[in-house]
Order: C-alpha cells, then structure tokens, then sequence
C-alpha cells in the first residue's frame, strides 16, 4: 500500500487529522493554480477551501487511476475554471494564433512602463494577460512539476494540446519580454 | 516563434542560459520568473479552516435528521390523535373572530409592532 493509499483510506474512516496531512501535502499544489488563474484576491482563498471541501466529499470516489496529486489538480483546475465562467470571464476559446500574438505582442511604451515596474514584475504581468489554458499548463509543468501525460489529465487536453500551449505560451512572453530588455539597460 | 524558438526553449530548459543573444536572453528571463511562487498563499491554519466546515457540514445534516424525524413523529403523533379522539374540523373559533373584526386587526397590527420594535432596538443590540 502507497503512502498516498494509505492517507486516502485513513482518511475516508473518517480520520480528520489524515485529512489535515493530505490538506498540508497539497495546499502548495493548489494555491499555485488558484493564485495564478484567479486574480481578485479574495476570492482565492475561499476557491482554495471549495476545492478541498471536494476533495473530502469525492475522496471515497478516487481509484489511485492516477496520482492523488494529478486528481486534486483536476478538481483545482475545474473549480478555477468554473468560477471564472460564473464571473463572465471568456475561458473556452484559444484565440487564433496569428490575431492573438499581433494583440498580445502589441506596442506600447515600454519605457514608461519600466520605470513603474521591475523586470519580474512585467514578465509575471505577461503571464497573467495570458488564456486560463496557457496559464494552468504553465503552473503544472514550471511550479509543480508534472509531466506531460499528468498535465493532460489534469485539465483533460491532449498531451500535444499541452506541448503546443506550453510552447505557444512561452513565447508569447518571450516576444513581450524582448521589447523591454534594451530599455531595462537604459534605467 | 519557429522551431528555432522550440531549440531555444529546449536548450534553456536543459542546461540553463548557454545560448547567447536576445531571445535566448528573453527566454531565461521568462523561465525564471515562471519558477517564482505566486504572491499568493494560505494562512499557516488554512487546514483547520477547512476541516471546520466540514464538521460544521456534518453537524448541518445531523440536524437536518433530527428535524426531519421531529416532522415524523408530529404527524404521527397527530394522525393517532385524530384516530383516537375522532376528531373533526370545526371553524367555530374562527367564526367567534369574524363578530370582532377591530380585536382582529389590533391583535395583527400589535405582533406587527412588537416585531418592528424588536428588529429596531433588541436585535442591533444583541449582535456585536
């Protein structure tokens, strides 16, 4: 029997403190997808509670198909993905890629926008102009480490959807990115 | 973004920055702040935050039995009652109302009065 087999068990008897441990375990995996999708801060912590409110009640449910990791990802990446519908917030279409970039990458002032804000800062504000889809699967490869096939089955895309949006998304900041690195010297 | 830009990420991804140039540059940039945390996190007792609710959930539902077999038992207790003393609907209390239609609508008007008082001085008082 696996750690993650035996907490799940503990748990399901009703054992709230095995409950705490797996909330500890997984707290980190969770927040990151919360804080990176969702931005009105209070609204995250409350999203974090739902999330484990259904992992508690679905817990009798899992059948270790996957990792207890992977399946809380999946209930997180849905939780964030349906309170943002419910805040009217587009999350179904990827845009098409040659309009998208043209907007994404669009001019503006980058050295007045340096001047307010470091490097860090900008490059963090890029990732959150991007789809919820590019965001979630940058989070579960560079935060959380997953795989490919793990991504996949946490957000239910295929694993070249995954690759493609993970490199498409990357870029993207990158192309923004470029347009300040000159300037950056400049300050 | 071309497969150049797919060798670059993958470079990067392998052995940190050793291509040079602006994209290569651009690129470590952007993979070091993916790596960052979120300014986001949970407070040290987000865990016993959310094992409260449940057992507030829990404690809910309970309830909600105890209420339920209290509706129960009051409807047998009343179908017995029926059955036992042969009881039969009358509306000869309402009919003694219907002479008196002033003490009616002060009897209304007064519980309407008492309710408004006790929203307007008790209640604010009472919660803190």
């Amino acid at each position: 029997m696996t750690d993650d087999q035996a907490l799940v068990s503990r748990v399901a008897g009703g054992d709230m403190q095995a409950f705490r441990l797996l909330i500890k375990q997984h707290e980190r995996l969770v927040s990151h997808m919360v804080g990176r999708l969702i931005d009105n801060a209070e609204d995250r912590e409350e999203l974090c509670q739902d999330v484990f409110l259904k992992v508690h009640e679905k817990l009798s449910e899992f059948n270790f198909q996957s990792r207890l990791s992977t399946w809380i990802a999946t209930i997180a990446y849905r939780h964030a993905v349906n309170h943002l519908r419910k805040k009217k917030i587009k999350v179904s279409d990827i845009p098409d890629e040659k309009s998208f970039t043209a907007h994404f990458v669009a001019e503006d002032n980058p050295e007045e926008r340096l001047a307010d804000e470091n490097m860090d800062e900008l490059v963090m504000k890029f990732i959150s102009l991007l789809p919820v889809q590019y965001k979630a699967v940058l989070t579960l490869y560079h935060l959380d480490g997953m795989s490919y096939p793990e991504i996949g089955e946490a957000t239910g895309m295929p694993e070249g959807t995954v690759k493609n949006y993970l490199f498409r998304a990357r870029a993207l900041v990158k192309e923004n990115v470029k347009k300040y690195l000159g300037k950056e010297e400049w300050l | 973004m071309t497969t150049k830009d797919e060798e670059l990420q993958n470079q990067i991804e392998r052995a940190g920055s050793s291509s040079e140039g602006v994209d290569a540059y651009a690129y470590k940039k952007v993979f070091d702040v993916l790596k960052q945390e979120p300014d986001f996190h949970l407070p040290i007792n987000f865990a016993d935050k959310v094992v409260q609710k449940i057992e507030a959930k829990k404690e809910l539902s309970n309830d909600y039995i105890w209420f339920g077999l209290g509706i129960f038992m009051f409807a047998i207790a009343t179908i017995v009652a029926i059955v036992l003393t042969d009881f039969k609907v009358s509306f000869g209390a309402l009919k003694f109302i219907a002479g008196y239609p002033g003490l009616f609508i002060f009897g209304i008007a007064f519980i309407l009065f008492i309710q408004w008082l006790d929203k307007k001085l008790v209640r604010p008082k009472a919660s803190f």
